[in-house]
């Protein structure tokens, strides 16, 4: 059964204080009213970097993560772990893929109970050009097939564009992405969305969620509500030139379109917004900084499903 | 490109042997009304961005050490300005170049300033400690620096004459010969 228990991976920088050869952490409630003590769950110190944790269908967790152990010749291997819902490992570190930029936020979907895993991640090829792709694996997350490329952006960039992809399933199977590339050119920078009828094997031609404001990095997220209404949210430049929130649903059919809403307000930036729906509500989180200052926000809507 | 500044031209000079020894909560529905389409695309019209031959945005930033520290500050002398961040692997890679540079620039008249963007006061003052960098950081906590000179994403550099006029950029690492070409570009 899935736990009901919250728990959360997260990165902590290496014994030389590195933050790009960090180690990966998670910890869970412990049903006192914290958390559990830290276990890092990379086996190779200093290492990991990116987690992302998933609860399976079967009420396992599946964390990965990008894994710079082999450090040469880059760019970087894709790492999995499984966890009991209890938090025990099931599994030890295994390596499913490589090739990923060394500065991508991964993404996670399960179908058929948990037999079938999508993953989205964002490839580096010598050119420096960058490409989100999908991997899909049969077997419960044990391997993945060769990687499907989502959209052929172009995307040549040699800095460290730290956003990544974001990935949900609907009821009828259909894969929805969104993701963040400057394409070939400034003026084609901006979120993007597509989606897969087929389980991953095409994808539809990307579609201009927003243009980006400014040369930035966005970062963006989905879910896919029991309706199957998806509803994307990402960071971008107001008028004023701090970042903010919006957010942006796309109905059943495909073809509806909500506006754009802008649903932070942050006096200094707003970003990373990630988020979730329960009992009829979305709810959406992100971090707000002020100089110094930060802070986490979370907004709720109710949805009329 | 023609740097007119025989300062730029001595750098070249001293550069050069430089480079040999390796050189050098709440539960409201979403209340707030949605931006219309207008208004969204009208934030999308290009801004001013920096350019070769263009003078270089002014700043006023804090440093590491709490001192504040102004694009001004420098007039007089030419300047390299990087923009990097402590959680960078391609700005890690170019550092110890940086830090041969403003070792270089310290003997021949040139100053090397770091701005870290995206990253927070502490773990830049361990990367420091780390890395051993020897040149001034200042941090652009709300990304203003970083917005007004067009940064996609760290590192970039700036080569920045002694009037303040931008005289070569590089938007992503740089590397020692793409160094030398900015310095010698004369």
């Amino acid at each position: 059964m899935p736990t009901k228990k919250a728990f959360v991976v997260w990165s902590i920088p290496g014994e030389k204080g590195d933050i790009t050869r960090a180690n990966i952490r998670f910890a869970m409630e412990d049903g006192k009213g914290g958390f559990t003590p830290a276990q890092t769950l990379n086996e190779v110190k200093d290492a990991g970097r990116f987690p992302i944790i998933e609860t399976m269908p079967d009420g396992n967790l599946l964390v990965a993560w990008i894994d710079r152990r082999i450090d040469n010749p880059k760019p970087r291997q894709l790492y999995l772990m499984k966890l009991d819902s209890q938090g025990h490992p099931l599994t030890k570190n295994y390596q499913v893929g490589e090739g990923l930029c060394e500065c991508c936020k991964l993404g996670i979907t399960f179908a058929d109970g948990g037999k079938t895993v999508y993953m989205v991640d964002r490839e580096v090829d010598d050119n420096k050009i960058r490409n989100h792709v999908l991997r899909k694996s049969g077997d419960g997350g044990k391997t993945f097939a060769a990687p499907v490329e989502i959209s052929n952006d172009g995307w040549q960039v040699p800095n460290c564009p730290h956003s990544g992809p974001s990935i949900g399933r609907d009821s009828r199977g259909q894969l929805h992405v969104s993701w963040f590339t400057q394409g070939r050119s400034e003026s084609e920078a901006g979120i993007y969305y597509s989606v897969s009828k087929d389980g991953g094997k095409t994808f539809a031609p990307r579609r201009l969620v927003q243009p980006n404001t400014a040369p930035e990095v966005l970062y963006n997220n989905l879910t896919v509500g029991d309706n199957d209404t998806v509803y994307l949210v990402w960071s971008n430049l107001d008028g004023n030139n701090r970042a903010q929130i919006f957010l942006r649903t796309i109905a059943a059919d495909g073809v509806t379109w909500s506006p754009i809403q802008q649903i932070s307000n942050a006096k200094g930036d707003a970003s990373r917004a990630a988020l979730a729906l329960h009992k009829n509500q979305l709810l959406v989180a992100w971090t707000e900084t002020d100089g110094e200052n930060s802070r986490a926000v979370v907004r709720s809507a109710m949805l009329n499903q | 490109m023609k740097i007119p500044m025989s300062r730029m031209k001595r750098i070249k000079r001293c550069g050069l042997g430089v480079i040999t020894l390796g050189l050098c909560g709440f539960t409201a529905a979403l209340s707030k009304p949605p931006l219309s389409q207008a208004q969204l695309f009208n934030q999308a019209a290009p801004r001013p961005g920096p350019a070769i031959g263009r003078t270089a945005t002014a700043f006023n930033l804090e440093t590491l050490d709490g001192t504040s520290i102004k694009l001004d500050s420098f007039r007089g002398k030419p300047l390299i300005i990087n923009f990097f961040a402590s959680w960078c692997d391609p700005c890690r890679e170019e550092m110890p170049l940086i830090n041969e540079l403003a070792s270089a620039g310290a003997t021949h008249g040139f100053s090397v300033l770091g701005i870290a963007v995206e990253d927070s006061r502490a773990a830049m003052t361990e990367y420091r400690r780390e890395a051993k960098l020897i040149f001034p950081i200042a941090l652009d906590l709300n990304n203003t620096v970083k917005r007004a000179y067009r940064i996609f994403g760290p590192p970039a550099t700036f080569f920045i004459d002694a009037q303040g006029i931008i005289r070569d950029m590089v938007l992503g690492p740089i590397t020692r010969e793409r160094a030398i070409e900015a310095l010698t570009s004369a």
